[in-house]
C-alpha cells in the first residue's frame, strides 16, 4: 500500500457509509430546493434564504467530515467539555439572549444568531452515551442512574427556562433509547412511565398560557381555527390539497397567499410546502429518505466497535427521529405545534450544524468499526 | 448472548421508529389521497373570493335622448365594527362627520352588530367619490368600499311625479321607476378570483366572470324642451294665482303620445324631504275632478253626431236661470236669451248645454260620454290609474241629464279629459294615451317600441268638424277665453270653471279652473290641458286663470315645433317675413310634426 499525505483522508472516505452520506446530500438538496422555491414565490427577504441555507449546508458538510474523520473514542474523553460549554451557553442565553416569539433562545454572534439549545442536544446525547459506556458504570443502581438523570435534567431545565418546552421535550427520547439499549430494568421503565403520568397535570399547571394554548389546539384542532389553530389548520389544508402527485414545484398556494404564514413556510412548515407541491409521492419519498437515514444510523450502532459508538449512534438516530416525527406530525395535526425544525431540510443554521455534526459522529462510529478479519 | 440481547434492543428501536413512520405515511395517505378533494376544496374556498359587479340601472330619456334619470358612479361604505373596538367613539365620529350619518345611530348600529356577532354593517350607500377619497385618507382599518351606482335626476324637479324615484336599495318605488322597475333593474355580474390572505386579488384574470347586465334604457314620449316650457309656465302661474295645485298635460292627438306632463307643487327626486310626500303621487292619473264646462264639448259633439241638433239650432237660455224638476240651473256671469248651439259652446251656457242633452236623452248622452272614455282608465300603462266616477245609466237620477253635460256630478282625471279632447282633435278617433315610447336593451341593442294604438271612435268626423267650428269661437271675441288665443293660429278649446264640493254643497270660493284645447285647430299639433286647483287670487275662471297659461305654453311650443302660422292675418302685423312664409302649392305647410 502506498502511503501519501492524503492517505488518512482517503482511508476515512473509503470507509464511510456511502448510503448515509448520499441520503444526507439528497435531503440537504431537497431542503435548499424548496427553500429556494418558497423564497422565490413569497419574495421579499425570503428570496435569499436558500443561499444562506446553502452556506449553512457547506459549513455543516465541513463539520460532518471533520467529525467523521476524528475518532469518536478520542472525542468521548472531551464529552464533558462539550457538555460543559453547552450548559454555559445555555446560561448565557438566559442572561443576554435575544427574545423571539416569547422565548429567549437566541444568542447574537458575529452577525449570526446561535441557538445554544441546538448545541446542547448532541452534547447531552454524547455525554450520556459516554457515561453509560464507562465500564464502571452500573445503570441499575440508584446513585448511578441519578447521575445520568442529572446530566439530562440540567440542560432540559435551562431550556425550559427560556421557555422552550418543545425543544426541552426533544432531549428525552434519545436518552430513553440509550438507557433502554444499556439494559435498564423493566420495572424502572414502568416506574418512569407512572412518574410521567403523575407529573403531567402538575406540568400543565406550571406551563405558561401560550404553551397551554398549543396543547389545547393539538387536542381540539377545530376549536380555534381563527387564532391559535390557524397554522395547523392551514398546513392541513396545504397538505391535503397537494393530493397524490402534488401541485408541482413552486405551484403551492397556501404559503404564497399567506394563509400558511410566510415566516414559517421555509422553517418549521417546510414539509407542508413540500407535501403541497409534491403530493403524497413526495411525502413518501422524503419520509423514506429519513427512514433510510435512521436505518444507516442503526446500522452504525450494530457494527460499532464499542458501547460508546453504539449508544451514540442510537441516541443520535432517536434524536433525529424525534425531530422528524414531531415536525412532520405538526404539519398534519398529528403532533402539537411546538416549533421543532425538520433535520437537514428546514431553514436554520444552528440546527443544520447540529445535525451535520451528529451525523458526522455516526459516520465516525461507522468509519471506526472493527475491521473484519481477512481470511 | 450479550450481543444478541443488544441486537434485539437495536431491533426494538428500529421497529418502533419504522412503525411511527408507517403511521405518519398512513396519515399522509388519508389526507392527500382519501381526503384530498375535501381539503382541496376547503383550501380553494379560503383563497377564492367573489366580487359583485354592479350593473347600471336603465336610463330614462325623453324621446330624443335627453337624459331624465341617470346613474352616478359612487361607493357603498361598509364597516367591520370589530376592527374599531380599540377606538369605537373616535371612528364613529370620523364616519359621521365625513358621511353625514347620525353619530348616535351609527354607534347604536355598531354596538348591536358587535353583540350579535355580525361582521359587516353598511354605513352609507351611494357615497360620492370625493367623499370616499377623503374618508380613505384616514386609513381606517375595517372599512370597505364597494362600487355602485346612485340614481340621479339631472333635471331635478322636472317631470318628477312621472319619473318617480328609487329607494336606498336602488329599487323603484314610485312613478315610471316603479312601473318599469323589472325592466330598468340591472342584473349584477360576479367575478370569482383568487386572493391572498389579506384579500388582494392575485392575477389579472379572474377565474370566472359573469358580466353585469345593464337595465334597459327607457325612452319616454315626453319632449324635454316642451316639458321645460310647460313647467316654467306652470311655475309662473303658481306665482301669479297662488293655487293649491296646477296641472298640465300635453299629448299628440294623432298618436296618443304624452308630450309633456307636469304638476305643481313638485319635488326634487334627488332630495326627497318628508314634506314632499303629498306631491309624490302622479295626480294627473290618480285624482278625479269635477271637470265643469269642458264637458260640454263632448255632450254637444254627441248631440251633433246623433243629428239631434246642428250648430245653428237655437235654444232659449232663459235669461240665465232655468228651473228643471224644481231645481234652478244658472248661467254664470251673463244672462243669455236665445243662443245657437255654436254660441252655447262659445259662451259656455249651462242652460243651453242642459237643454241640448235633454233633447238627446239620457241613453244617448250616456253612450257618447262612455265612448269618450269617461268612467274607465285610459290605459296609459301606469298602474293605479283612477277610472273617475261616471255613474251607470241605471243609477242616474232626474237631474243627471242636466248636470253631467256641464261637468257636474261626474269625476274625471286630467288624463281622461286629454284623451277625450285628443279624440276631437283626431277626427273622433281615440288613440291610446301612452308615455313610454320604447325600451332599448343596451346589451343587445334590441328595441321594443310602443306603437300608437286606436282604441275606438267616439264620434264621426262630421260631428267633430262641427264641434271644432264651435270650439274655435271660444278664444275669439265674445268667447269665454280670448286669453287662450295664440297669435297666428286658430285655437279650438273650452274653458271650465268647476265649483268644488265642500261639505256636500258647491262652494262659491273654491274652484277648479281649466282650459283644454288644441292648436292649430285644423291640423292639431297637440292637445293641451291646463288645470288649476283652487286659485287663491287674481280670479277663478278658466278663462282668466288657465287660459293665459294655455296661450303661452301653446305659443312657445308651436315655435319650438317650428309650425308655421296657418293664418298670417291673425298675427295682426303683416310683416314681410310673414307674407313670405313659404307655403307649398299643394297646401302642405313646412312644419315639423313630432
Amino acid at each position: 500500500m502506498r502511503h501519501g499525505p492524503l492517505q488518512p483522508v482517503r482511508r476515512v472516505l473509503e470507509r464511510m457509509d456511502p448510503v448515509l452520506s448520499a441520503v444526507t446530500v439528497v435531503l440537504l438538496a431537497a431542503g435548499c430546493l424548496f427553500i429556494y422555491g418558497a423564497g422565490r414565490q413569497t419574495g421579499g427577504y425570503f428570496t435569499h434564504y436558500w443561499l444562506r441555507q446553502l452556506l449553512a449546508a457547506a459549513l455543516g458538510a465541513g463539520c460532518f467530515l471533520a467529525a467523521a474523520a476524528s475518532d469518536y473514542r478520542r472525542l468521548g474523553k472531551w464529552a464533558w467539555v462539550f457538555y460543559g460549554g453547552a450548559v454555559v451557553l445555555l446560561i448565557v442565553v438566559l442572561l443576554v439572549g435575544r427574545r423571539i416569539n416569547q422565548a429567549r433562545s437566541w444568542l447574537p454572534l458575529f452577525g449570526f444568531t446561535l441557538q445554544p439549545s441546538e448545541i446542547a442536544k448532541p452534547a447531552t446525547v454524547f455525554l450520556t452515551a459516554y457515561v453509560l459506556s464507562r465500564p464502571a458504570y452500573v445503570l441499575n443502581a440508584w446513585t448511578k442512574a441519578a447521575f445520568v438523570f442529572c446530566i439530562v435534567v440540567v440542560p432540559v431545565v435551562l431550556v425550559c427556562r427560556q421557555p422552550d418546552w418543545g425543544t426541552a421535550l426533544v432531549f428525552l427520547p434519545p436518552i430513553l433509547a440509550m438507557v433502554f439499549l444499556a439494559g435498564i430494568r423493566r420495572r424502572w421503565v414502568l416506574l418512569a412511565c407512572l412518574g410521567v403520568v403523575l407529573a403531567a397535570p402538575v406540568l400543565f399547571a406550571v406551563m405558561s398560557r401560550h404553551q397551554k394554548e398549543r396543547i389545547r389546539t393539538f387536542l381540539h384542532p377545530s376549536e380555534n381555527i381563527a387564532s391559535s389553530g390557524w397554522n395547523a389548520h392551514q398546513s392541513l389544508l396545504a397538505v391535503g390539497s397537494g393530493g397524490f402527485r402534488g401541485k408541482g414545484f413552486m405551484q403551492g398556494t397556501q404559503y404564497v397567499l399567506g394563509f400558511l404564514p410566510r415566516k414559517v413556510a421555509p422553517t418549521d412548515f417546510i414539509f407542508s410546502v413540500i407535501a403541497e407541491e409534491t403530493g403524497f409521492v413526495g411525502a413518501v419519498a422524503l419520509i423514506g429518505a429519513y427512514a433510510v437515514l435512521l436505518l444507516c444510523c442503526l446500522r452504525g450502532a450494530v457494527v460499532a466497535g464499542d458501547d460508546l459508538g453504539a449508544y451514540t449512534a442510537v441516541g443520535i438516530a432517536t434524536l433525529l427521529f424525534t425531530h422528524v416525527y414531531i415536525n412532520i406530525g405538526m404539519t398534519i395535526g398529528a403532533a402539537p405545534i411546538i416549533g421543532i425544525p425538520l433535520p437537514l431540510v428546514s431553514y436554520g443554521g444552528s440546527f443544520m450544524l447540529t445535525c451535520m455534526l451528529a451525523l458526522g459522529l455516526v459516520q465516525s462510529v461507522y468509519v471506526h468499526r472493527p475491521q473484519p478479519r481477512r481470511s | 448472548m450479550q450481543r444478541d440481547i443488544y441486537m434485539v434492543r437495536v431491533l426494538c428501536v428500529f421497529v418502533a421508529t419504522t412503525a411511527a413512520f408507517s403511521l405518519l405515511l398512513a396519515h399522509f395517505y388519508e389526507l392527500q389521497v382519501v381526503r384530498h378533494n375535501e381539503l382541496f376544496s376547503k383550501a380553494k374556498r379560503t383563497y377564492t373570493s367573489r366580487r359583485r359587479v354592479p350593473g347600471q340601472r336603465g336610463l330614462i330619456l325623453d324621446r330624443n335622448g335627453y337624459l331624465l334619470a341617470g346613474n352616478r358612479a359612487c361607493r357603498d361604505v361598509l364597516a367591520e365594527p370589530r376592527a374599531f373596538v380599540a377606538d369605537l367613539p373616535g371612528t364613529v365620529s370620523i364616519l359621521s362627520r365625513e358621511l353625514g350619518v347620525s353619530r348616535v345611530d351609527l354607534l347604536r348600529r355598531f354596538r348591536r352588530a358587535l353583540t350579535a356577532g355580525k361582521i359587516e354593517v353598511p354605513v352609507k350607500y351611494g357615497v360620492d367619490l370625493e367623499r370616499v377619497e377623503r374618508l380613505r385618507a384616514y386609513r381606517l382599518h375595517g372599512l370597505r368600499f364597494v362600487d355602485s351606482y346612485r340614481r340621479t335626476y339631472p333635471k331635478g324637479r322636472m317631470l318628477a311625479a312621472l319619473l318617480g324615484f328609487v329607494n336606498a336599495g336602488g329599487v323603484g318605488v314610485a312613478g315610471i321607476e316603479k312601473e318599469f322597475d323589472s325592466r330598468l333593474r340591472p342584473s349584477a355580474g360576479e367575478v370569482v378570483y383568487e386572493r391572498d390572505r389579506r384579500g388582494r386579488p392575485l392575477r389579472m384574470n379572474a377565474l370566472r366572470r359573469r358580466r353585469a347586465r345593464d337595465g334597459a334604457n327607457l325612452f319616454l314620449t315626453i319632449e324635454e324642451p316642451i316639458q321645460h316650457i310647460v313647467e316654467s309656465e306652470l311655475d309662473a302661474l303658481m306665482e301669479e294665482f297662488q293655487p293649491k295645485a296646477a296641472f298640465a298635460v300635453m299629448a299628440n292627438p294623432r298618436t296618443g303620445e304624452i308630450m309633456a306632463m307636469a304638476q305643481k307643487p313638485g319635488f326634487d327626486p334627488n332630495r326627497i324631504a318628508p314634506e314632499d310626500l303629498p306631491y309624490v303621487q302622479n295626480r294627473l292619473l290618480l285624482t278625479g275632478f269635477e271637470p265643469g264646462s269642458v264637458m260640454k264639448a263632448m255632450a254637444v259633439a254627441g248631440a251633433l253626431d246623433f243629428g239631434v241638433v246642428t250648430l245653428d239650432t237655437v235654444f232659449d237660455c232663459e235669461d240665465g236661470c232655468w228651473y228643471y224638476l224644481g231645481r234652478p240651473l244658472r248661467d254664470s256671469g251673463h244672462r243669455y236669451g236665445k243662443l245657437t248651439v255654436r254660441e252655447i259652446i262659445q259662451k259656455s251656457s249651462n242652460i243651453g248645454a242642459a237643454k241640448i242633452a235633454l233633447r238627446m236623452g239620457p241613453v244617448r248622452l250616456y253612450q257618447v260620454l262612455r265612448r269618450f272614455g269617461f268612467g274607465r282608465p285610459t290605459g296609459i300603462g301606469l298602474s293605479g290609474e283612477a277610472p273617475g266616477i261616471f255613474r251607470p245609466l241605471a243609477k242616474w237620477d232626474g237631474l243627471s241629464i242636466t248636470r253631467f253635460p256641464i261637468g257636474q256630478g261626474i269625476l274625471v282625471t286630467p288624463l281622461q279629459l286629454v284623451q277625450a279632447y285628443a279624440a276631437l282633435a283626431n277626427d273622433g278617433v281615440i288613440m291610446r294615451l301612452h308615455v313610454v315610447q320604447r325600451l332599448e336593451d343596451p346589451n343587445t341593442g334590441l328595441r321594443e317600441t310602443f306603437k300608437p294604438e286606436a282604441v275606438g271612435r267616439a264620434v264621426r268626423p262630421a260631428a267633430v268638424h262641427a264641434i271644432v267650428q264651435a270650439l274655435k269661437l271660444v278664444t275669439r271675441d265674445g268667447g269665454t277665453a280670448p286669453k287662450a288665443a295664440v297669435e297666428g293660429f286658430e285655437v279650438a278649446g273650452k274653458t271650465g270653471t268647476a265649483q268644488k264640493v265642500v261639505d256636500g254643497t258647491y262652494s262659491h270660493s273654491r274652484y277648479v279652473a281649466s282650459f283644454i284645447g288644441f292648436v292649430p285647430a285644423a291640423d292639431p299639433a297637440f292637445v293641451l290641458l291646463v288645470m288649476v286647483d283652487e286659485p287663491r287670487r287674481g280670479g277663478h275662471y278658466g278663462g282668466t286663470v288657465a287660459a293665459p297659461a294655455f296661450s303661452r305654453i301653446a305659443e312657445r311650443t308651436l315655435r319650438y315645433l317650428d309650425i308655421a302660422p296657418e293664418r298670417p292675418e291673425l298675427t295682426g302685423l303683416q310683416s314681410p317675413q310673414a307674407a313670405a312664409m313659404p307655403f307649398a302649392p299643394d297646401g302642405t305647410t313646412f312644419s315639423k310634426l313630432p
